[in-house]
C-alpha cells in the first residue's frame, strides 16, 4: 500500500531583492512515495539545498505547497514547524553536526527525549548497536573521527523513526573509504526501517544506489 | 610582506576579534593606568606635605634645651654635608595685652630666619617676616586683637605686626591648650622665659642641600646613636605621626592594586580571545606552514600583530587620558586636599608602559608554546585540528611578572606577596570548587537521560562539565572580579561602621568642670546661644585587681595609635578614667552581653561594668570578670556585663570603661562636655563668659581638627566606592566578551537544536541555566572570599573586629547575579538567532 | 545605701594608725608610675621600716586643679584622716588660671580640712621660667601666705632638686620619674616627721 509522502506542488523560493533578487525554485513539482529513496542531484547553486531545507521547514517557502504525511508544512508558524521536525523528520548534515557537548549515546537520547518517548534509554543503546559504536558510547563528538559522528548522526536521525529521512551531502566531508561504509549502513537502516529518504548529492554513483533520481537544474527540475 | 599579511589582512578579516581584543586591553590598562597617574602626584605630594609638616628633613627635639655638648655633637654629624638649620622653641606662657592688662596662656612659637623650610606661614598682611610678632588667627579673635596692638610676652613689649592664617606645619594637631603666638627666637632670650627650668618644646631642624633618602636615614642612624638621651627624639618627616598621609598612602596603593585586578581579568580576557582566535585559525596557519612559513616565523607574525595592537591601545590611551586628566585633575585634588598638577608625568607612563607589554606577552606565551607544539603537518590530514598543549609551568613567566608588578605599584614586596598570594589562593580554591562541582555533576548525570528535570537543564548540566578550561576561566576571572568588588564593599562599610558621621561635630572641648557649677554652665551656654551638648562625669581610677588577682599589664601592649611613649613606663600605668552612665552615646553599640539594667545598682550583687572593646583586647578582661579599681584609695569592685563598639571618630569624650550608676557616684569627679560647630561669635563669647564665671574651666579647641578628619574620611570612602564601580565595570564588559565568544562558538550546537526541534526560549533558557550556574557560584564564592579578605585586613591592619553584613552580602550577590546573566542574555541574543540554515552544506 | 554603709565600716574599721591624705595631682598620683613608685607610697614604706602606724591615702588625681579640692576632700573624710598634705595648684598654673581663685580655693580646702581636726601641711609649688616672671612670682606667692595665713607647716617646694634634672624625669621633662619621686619623699618627709 503506497501512499504519497510527500507531495510537492509549484515551490517557489527566491532569496535577495529588487535588483538583486535571484528565483533559486522556481515551481517545483514532486511526489515522493513512501519508503521511496530519493537521490537529489544538481550541480552547485542549483537550488538542492533550498529544496532541502525547505522540506526541513528551516526556511519557509515564498509559494507553493510541501505536503508531508499530510501535513502542509508550509503553512506552518515556527512553532508548530519545530514540532513536527521533532516528531517526523530526520536530518543528516554533511558536516556530521552533533552537539558537542553531549556524548555520542546522549546525542541519540536528545531527540527522544524531547518527545518524552518512553525507554528512550534502550532505544538509544540499541540504536547505537546497530551503527556498531556501542564501545564509543560515551565519547564526546570531539573525541569521535569524522566517520563515526556520521554514524551517531545517522543514529540520531532514526531514533525517532521519522516519516522522512533528509541528507545533506552525508560522505561529503569523509573520505572515499569510510564515506562508503557510512553510505552503506545508511542504505541499509534505510531499507530496513522502510524510512522514505530523500538524498540531495552531487555524486553520480552515489545517486545511482537510490531508488530515483531527480535533477535539479537552474531552480527547475529536469 | 608576511608580516603585512599578519597586520592587515588579519585584521581586515576579524574586525570583531580584534576590536575585542583592543577593548578588552583598553579597558584593563586604562584603570591601571589613569590610578597610577593619580598615585604618583599623590605620593610626591604627601611627601612634600611631610616635609611641610616637619618642616625639614630632619628635626632633633626635646622638652629641654640640648647641653652644649649635645650641641657640638650635633655640629659634628652635619659638619660634613651642606646643610641649613634653624631652631624652634615651643613654650606655654602668660602674655598680657598692654591696652587692659588682661592676660593669659598663650603657646609661644619662637622661630629664626628661614622657616619654615618646606611649606609656608601665610599671613593676613603678606609676608611671614622675621624680628615680628605675629599671633594666629584664634587668638586675634579670643581677643579681638588687631596688628599694631602691643603684647607684652615676659619682660619684651612688642607691636603685633600682622594675624597667621594658615600654617603649613600644623597639620591634624588640633588639640592645643592656648591659642598660638608667633615670635622671633632672637629676641626669646630677652623675654627671660627660657632660663633654665623651663620647660617647652626645643628643636633643631636641618635641611640637606643635596637631599637624599639614604643619606637622610644614615644621618638619623648616626643621630640616634650618637645622642643617646631618651629625651631626645630624631625625627624625620616620615615619623610625623601624621594619620592622613598614612591613610591617603594606604588608599592609593590600594586603587593600585584594584587596577592590577583589572588588568589581570582583562589578560584573562587576553587570553581567552586569543585562545579562541588560534584554534580557528590554525588550519589557515597550517596551510602557511606547508607553504614554507616556519614555525619560528609564525609565531614572530603573531607576536607582531599583538604589538601593534597594544601600541594602537597605548596610544589611545593617552591620547585619551591627557584631556581627561586635566579636566579632573582639579576634582581630584579638591577630594584629596592635596594640590596636583593637571599635567602628567610622562615617566610614570613610559616606566609602566613596557611592564604591561611584558606582562602581556606572558599571559600569551602559553598560547605560543602550545602553538610551537602544534605539529602543522600532521593537523592538516586529519580532520581534526587541535592546539598543541600548553603546560601548566608555561604559566611561570606570568605569575612571575604578576608578582614582581604587583610588588611595583604596591611599593613593597610584601604588598606585592600579600597581593600575589590571596591570587593564588583564590586560584586554588576556585579550581577545587569547580573540580568538586563538576565530580558532583558527573555523579548525577552518569548513565542518565537528559530530562533532569528537562531538557535545559540536562544540556546545561552537561555544557559544565565538558566545556573545558573555558568555563575555568570564565569563572575564575568573575571570582577574582567578584572578590575585589566584595573586598571593597566591606572595607567600605567598615570604614563607614568606624567612622561616624556625626552631625553634632564637636567644635570645643570644655573640661575640669565641678559638679556644682553644671546647672549653672548649661544655663550659660543655654543663654548664650551655644547649648552645649553632652557633659559627662570623669573619675580618675586604677585597675587594681582583676577577679581578685593583682593586675599586671603585659609589657607587650602596645597600643599603635598612642604617641611613641616609654615603652618600660607604659606598662606599669593603670590609671585611667571612668565614667557613670545608664544610657549609650550616639557613638556606642553593645556587641556582647546585656544593657545596663534601669534603675542602677542594686544592694544584692555587685555595680555593671561596660568596657570598650579593644580595651577589654588590650587588657585581657571579659564579660563576667570582677574588676576592682582603686578610685582615689577606695576600692570599688564591679562586674563585666557587657562590650561595646565606639566610634572613636565621633570625636565625642569615650571612656574604655563605664560604671552604672552607683556608688561610684560619690567618688570625686570633674565634667566634661563639648560645644558643637556653630558660628565663630558665639564659640567666642561663650568662652569670654565661661572664663569670666568659672575660672576654673578650660577649653580645647577641636574644631579644625575634626572638620579637617572627617573630610578625609569622606573622601577616603568615595575614591574606594569610585574604585569598586569602576572595577565592577571591567568586570562586566570581560564578562561579556568572554560569553559572547563562548556562545558564538557554539552557535552550530545551537542551531541544530533548534533543528531537533527545541524552542528559541528553551535554548535560551538552557543558556541561562549553565552560565548562570557559573555566574551564581562564581560571585558567591567571590563574595564570601571577598568578606573573608576584608576581615583579615581589618583585623591585622586596622584592629577592628569580624561583622557580617548578610542582606548586603545577599543583595551584592543577586545584584552581581542579575548584571552577570544580563550580559549573557545580551550576548547570546544573535546566536539565539541562528538560523538553522547554517548547517546545511552550501552555507 | 546598705551597701555604702558597709564600705564605710569595713573602711573605718581599717583605720587604726595614724593616716595621711596626700590631696595631690600628678605629681601625687605618680603619672605613668605604679602606686607602689609614687613618693606617697614610699614614704609610707620608709615610716612603716620605722616602726611606725602609719596609713597612706594616695588622693592624687592627674590634671586635677584647686577647684576640685574640697569635695574630694569630702570623699577622703570617711577615712578620717588625721594629716592631710595637700599638693594641688601646679595645674592652675601650667593653665594660665586666675591665681586670686586657685588662693580661695586651696584656702577652702585648708579650712575644711582644720575644721575637721586635721593637720595640713601644705606643699609649695614653682612654674617653669617659660610661665613669665609676674605669672611666676604671684603664684609662687600663694603657699607662703596660705602658710602663714593659716599656721600651717609648708613644704617650700614639691620639686626641689628634682624640677630640671633630667635624670629625675620622665622623658617629657614635667613628670618625675621613681629616682625623681625618691627625692620627693625626701622633700615631704623633711617637714612631715615634725607633726608625727
Amino acid at each position: 500500500m503506497s501512499h504519497l509522502k510527500v507531495k510537492i506542488r509549484n515551490l517557489k523560493k527566491s532569496f535577495g531583492q529588487g535588483e538583486s533578487k535571484i528565483e533559486v525554485l522556481k515551481g517545483i513539482n514532486l511526489d515522493i512515495e513512501t519508503g521511496e529513496i530519493l537521490a537529489l542531484t544538481g550541480k552547485s547553486g542549483s537550488g538542492k539545498s533550498t529544496m532541502l531545507s525547505l522540506l526541513a521547514g528551516l526556511d519557509s517557502v515564498d509559494s507553493g505547497d510541501i505536503v508531508i504525511d499530510g501535513n502542509n508544512i508550509s503553512q506552518m508558524s515556527e512553532k508548530e514547524l519545530a514540532n513536527f521536525r521533532a516528531t517526523n523528520l530526520g536530518i543528516v548534515f554533511q558536516q556530521f553536526h552533533l552537539i558537542s557537548t553531549l556524548t555520542a549515546i546522549e546525542n541519540i537520547l536528545l531527540p527522544l527525549e524531547l518527545l518524552n518517548i518512553p525507554h528512550s534509554m534502550e532505544l538509544s543503546k540499541s540504536l547505537l548497536d546497530s551503527v556498531g559504536l556501542s564501545h564509543r558510547a560515551h565519547h564526546l563528538p570531539s573525541e569521535l573521527s569524522g566517520g563515526e559522528c556520521q554514524r551517531v548522526a545517522l543514529a540520531r536521525a532514526l531514533a525517532i523513526r521519522p516519516s522522512l529521512l533528509l541528507a545533506d551531502e552525508p560522505s561529503g566531508n569523509l573520505d572515499e573509504e569510510t564515506g562508503e561504509k557510512v553510505m552503506d549502513l545508511l542504505f541499509k537502516m534505510v531499507r530496513e526501517t522502510k524510512t522514505t529518504l530523500i538524498l540531495v548529492t552531487h555524486d553520480p554513483d552515489l545517486a545511482k544506489r537510490c531508488s530515483r533520481v531527480v535533477n535539479l537544474e537552474y531552480g527547475s527540475l529536469a | 610582506m608576511i608580516f603585512k599579511f599578519f597586520i592587515i589582512k588579519e585584521i581586515k578579516k576579524f574586525p570583531f576579534f580584534f576590536f575585542l581584543l583592543s577593548s578588552t586591553l583598553f579597558l584593563g590598562t586604562l584603570a591601571l593606568i589613569g590610578i597610577s597617574v593619580v598615585s604618583t602626584q599623590v605620593q610626591e605630594k604627601l611627601k612634600a606635605n611631610a616635609n611641610q609638616l616637619l618642616t625639614s628633613d630632619v628635626a632633633i627635639s626635646a622638652r629641654r634645651e640640648l647641653f652644649p655638648q649635645e650641641k657640638i655633637i650635633l655640629d659634628k654629624i652635619f659638619q660634613t654635608t651642606d646643610h641649613r638649620s634653624y631652631e624652634v622653641i615651643d613654650i606655654y606662657s602668660m602674655v598680657t595685652r598692654t591696652k587692659n592688662g588682661n592676660s593669659r596662656l598663650v603657646e609661644i612659637r619662637s622661630t629664626e630666619d628661614g622657616f619654615p623650610f618646606y611649606g609656608a606661614i601665610k599671613t593676613a598682611e603678606g609676608a611671614f617676616t622675621r624680628g615680628h610678632l605675629f599671633i594666629s588667627s584664634d587668638l586675634a579673635d579670643l581677643w579681638d586683637m588687631k596688628p599694631g596692638e602691643e603684647l607684652k610676652i615676659g619682660d619684651v613689649v612688642m607691636k603685633i605686626s600682622g594675624v597667621v592664617v594658615e600654617d603649613s606645619s600644623m597639620g591634624l594637631r588640633g588639640f592645643s591648650l592656648a591659642p598660638r603666638l608667633y615670635f622671633p627666637l632672637d629676641k626669646l632670650k630677652e623675654t627671660g622665659l627660657i632660663r633654665p627650668g623651663a620647660t617647652g618644646s626645643f628643636v633643631h631642624h636641618y635641611k640637606l642641600q643635596t637631599f637624599s633618602l639614604e643619606k637622610i636615614k644614615n644621618l638619623k642612624s648616626i643621630l640616634s646613636k650618637s645622642l643617646t638621651d631618651t629625651a631626645i627624639k630624631i625625627s624625620l618627616p616620615e615619623d610625623s605621626s601624621e594619620q592622613t598621609g598614612r591613610a591617603i598612602s594606604a588608599i592609593t596603593n590600594f586603587m593600585s592594586l584594584s587596577g592590577l585586578v583589572g588588568l589581570i581579568l582583562a589578560l584573562v580576557g587576553v587570553f581567552y580571545l586569543y585562545q579562541s582566535h588560534l584554534v580557528s585559525r590554525l588550519k589557515d596557519l597550517c596551510l602557511v606552514n606547508l607553504f614554507g612559513l616556519t614555525k619560528v616565523k609564525i609565531l614572530l607574525g603573531i607576536l607582531i600583530q599583538f604589538s601593534f595592537i597594544f601600541s594602537l591601545v597605548m596610544i589611545l590611551e593617552i591620547l585619551v587620558l591627557v584631556p581627561i586628566y586635566k579636566l579632573l585633575s582639579p576634582k581630584i585634588s579638591n577630594y584629596l586636599g592635596l594640590l596636583l598638577s593637571s599635567e602628567i608625568n610622562f615617566s610614570q607612563i613610559l616606566i609602566e608602559i613596557p611592564l604591561l607589554y611584558v606582562l602581556s606577552l606572558t599571559i600569551l606565551s602559553p598560547l605560543l608554546l602550545g602553538l610551537l607544539r602544534t605539529s602543522m603537518g600532521a593537523q592538516l590530514k586529519s580532520q581534526k585540528i587541535s592546539l598543541g598543549k600548553f603546560k601548566a609551568y608555561d604559566f611561570i613567566p606570568f605569575l612571575v611578572s604578576l608578582w614582581l608588578f604587583s610588588s611595583y605599584l604596591g611599593h613593597s614586596f610584601k604588598i606585592g606577596n600579600i597581593f600575589f598570594f590571596s591570587l593564588m589562593v583564590i586560584f586554588l580554591i576556585s579550581t577545587t570548587m569547580i573540580k568538586c562541582v563538576q565530580w558532583l555533576i558527573r555523579k548525577i548525570i552518569l548513565g542518565k537521560g537528559l530530562l533532569l528535570p528537562n531538557i535545559e537543564a540536562g544540556i546545561a548540566l552537561r555544557g559544565l562539565v565538558r566545556s573545558g578550561h573555558k568555563l575555568t576561566l570564565s569563572f575564575l576571572s568573575l571570582v577574582i572580579g567578584a572578590t575585589l568588588f566584595s573586598l571593597i564593599l566591606q572595607l567600605d562599610k567598615m570604614i563607614v561602621n568606624e567612622f561616624s558621621n556625626n552631625s553634632k561635630r564637636p567644635s570645643l572641648f570644655l573640661f575640669d568642670i565641678q559638679e556644682e557649677q553644671i546647672d549653672s554652665l548649661v544655663e550659660l551656654a543655654k543663654e548664650n546661644g551655644s547649648p552645649l551638648a553632652f557633659i559627662t562625669p570623669m573619675i580618675r581610677a586604677r585597675l587594681e585587681k582583676v577577679n581578685d588577682i593583682k593586675f599586671v599589664r603585659k609589657k607587650k601592649d602596645f597600643d599603635f595609635r598612642a604617641n611613641e611613649e616609654d615603652e618600660d613606663t607604659r606598662f606599669r600605668n593603670n590609671g585611667m578614667n571612668l565614667t557613670y552612665r545608664d544610657y549609650l552615646t550616639d557613638a556606642e553599640k553593645i556587641i556582647d552581653g546585656r544593657p545596663f539594667p534601669p534603675g542602677g545598682a542594686t544592694p544584692d550583687r555587685l555595680p555593671f561594668i561596660s568596657i570598650e572593646k579593644r580595651w577589654s583586647q588590650r587588657m585581657g578582661v571579659k564579660i563576667g570578670d570582677k574588676l576592682t579599681f582603686d578610685v582615689q584609695g577606695v576600692e570599688f569592685d564591679g562586674e563585666v556585663i557587657n562590650i561595646k563598639e565606639i566610634k572613636w571618630t565621633s570625636f565625642y569624650p569615650n571612656f574604655f570603661v563605664t560604671i552604672e550608676p552607683s556608688l561610684i557616684e560619690a567618688a570625686p569627679k570633674t565634667f566634661l562636655s563639648i560645644l558643637p560647630e556653630g558660628p565663630k561669635e558665639i564659640k567666642r563669647s561663650l568662652q569670654y563668659r565661661v572664663v569670666e564665671k568659672f575660672p576654673n574651666i578650660s577649653f580645647i579647641d577641636v574644631e579644625e581638627m575634626v572638620k579637617k578628619m572627617s573630610l578625609l574620611f569622606d573622601k577616603s570612602r568615595l575614591a574606594i566606592e569610585l574604585i569598586s564601580w569602576l572595577s565592577l565595570g571591567v568586570g562586566l564588559v570581560i564578562l561579556y566578551g568572554l560569553s559572547h565568544d563562548q556562545v558564538y562558538r557554539r552557535s552550530y550546537d545551537l542551531a541544530l537544536m533548534k533543528v531537533l526541534g527545541i524552542r528559541a526560549g528553551q535554548i535560551r533558557l538552557h543558556l541561562i541555566f549553565e552560565f548562570g550556574a557559573i555566574f551564581f557560584s562564581a560571585t558567591g564564592l567571590g563574595l564570601v572570599l571577598g568578606w573573608l579578605l576584608a576581615q583579615l585586613i581589618a583585623r591585622e591592619v586596622f584592629k577592628l573586629s569580624f561583622s557580617v553584613d548578610w542582606l548586603r552580602l545577599t543583595g551584592t550577590w543577586m545584584l552581581l547575579s542579575l548584571l552577570c546573566l544580563g550580559t549573557i542574555f545580551l550576548a547570546s541574543w544573535r546566536a539565539v538567532q541562528t538560523k538553522p540554515r547554517v548547517l546545511l552544506s552550501d552555507s | 545605701m546598705n551597701y555604702i554603709i558597709l564600705f564605710l565600716i569595713s573602711f573605718t574599721l581599717q583605720v587604726r594608725a595614724e593616716t595621711i591624705l596626700f590631696l595631690g595631682d600628678s605629681l601625687t598620683e605618680g603619672y605613668q608610675l605604679s602606686k607602689e613608685e609614687a613618693y606617697p607610697a614610699l614614704i609610707e614604706k620608709i615610716l612603716r621600716k620605722e616602726k611606725k602606724e602609719i596609713k597612706v591615702i594616695n588622693g592624687g588625681v592627674s590634671g586635677a586643679t584647686s577647684a576640685s579640692g574640697v569635695k574630694r576632700l569630702d570623699w577622703y573624710l570617711r577615712a578620717k584622716p588625721d594629716i592631710m598634705v595637700l599638693a594641688l595648684g601646679a595645674n592652675d598654673g601650667l593653665r594660665g588660671l586666675k591665681l586670686n581663685e586657685t588662693e580661695k580655693n586651696l584656702s577652702l580646702v585648708i579650712m575644711k580640712a582644720q575644721e575637721r581636726g586635721m593637720v595640713v601641711i601644705l606643699a609649695g609649688m614653682k612654674m617653669p621660667t617659660n610661665m613669665g616672671e609676674t605669672y611666676r612670682n604671684e603664684f609662687e606667692k600663694i603657699f607662703p601666705t596660705l602658710s602663714k595665713k593659716y599656721s600651717i607647716k609648708l613644704i617650700p617646694f614639691l620639686l626641689e632638686g628634682v624640677g630640671g634634672r633630667t635624670e629625675l624625669n620622665l622623658p617629657d621633662g614635667i613628670h618625675p620619674n621613681p629616682k625623681g619621686h625618691k627625692k620627693m619623699a625626701d622633700n615631704v618627709l623633711k617637714v612631715l616627721r615634725t607633726e608625727l
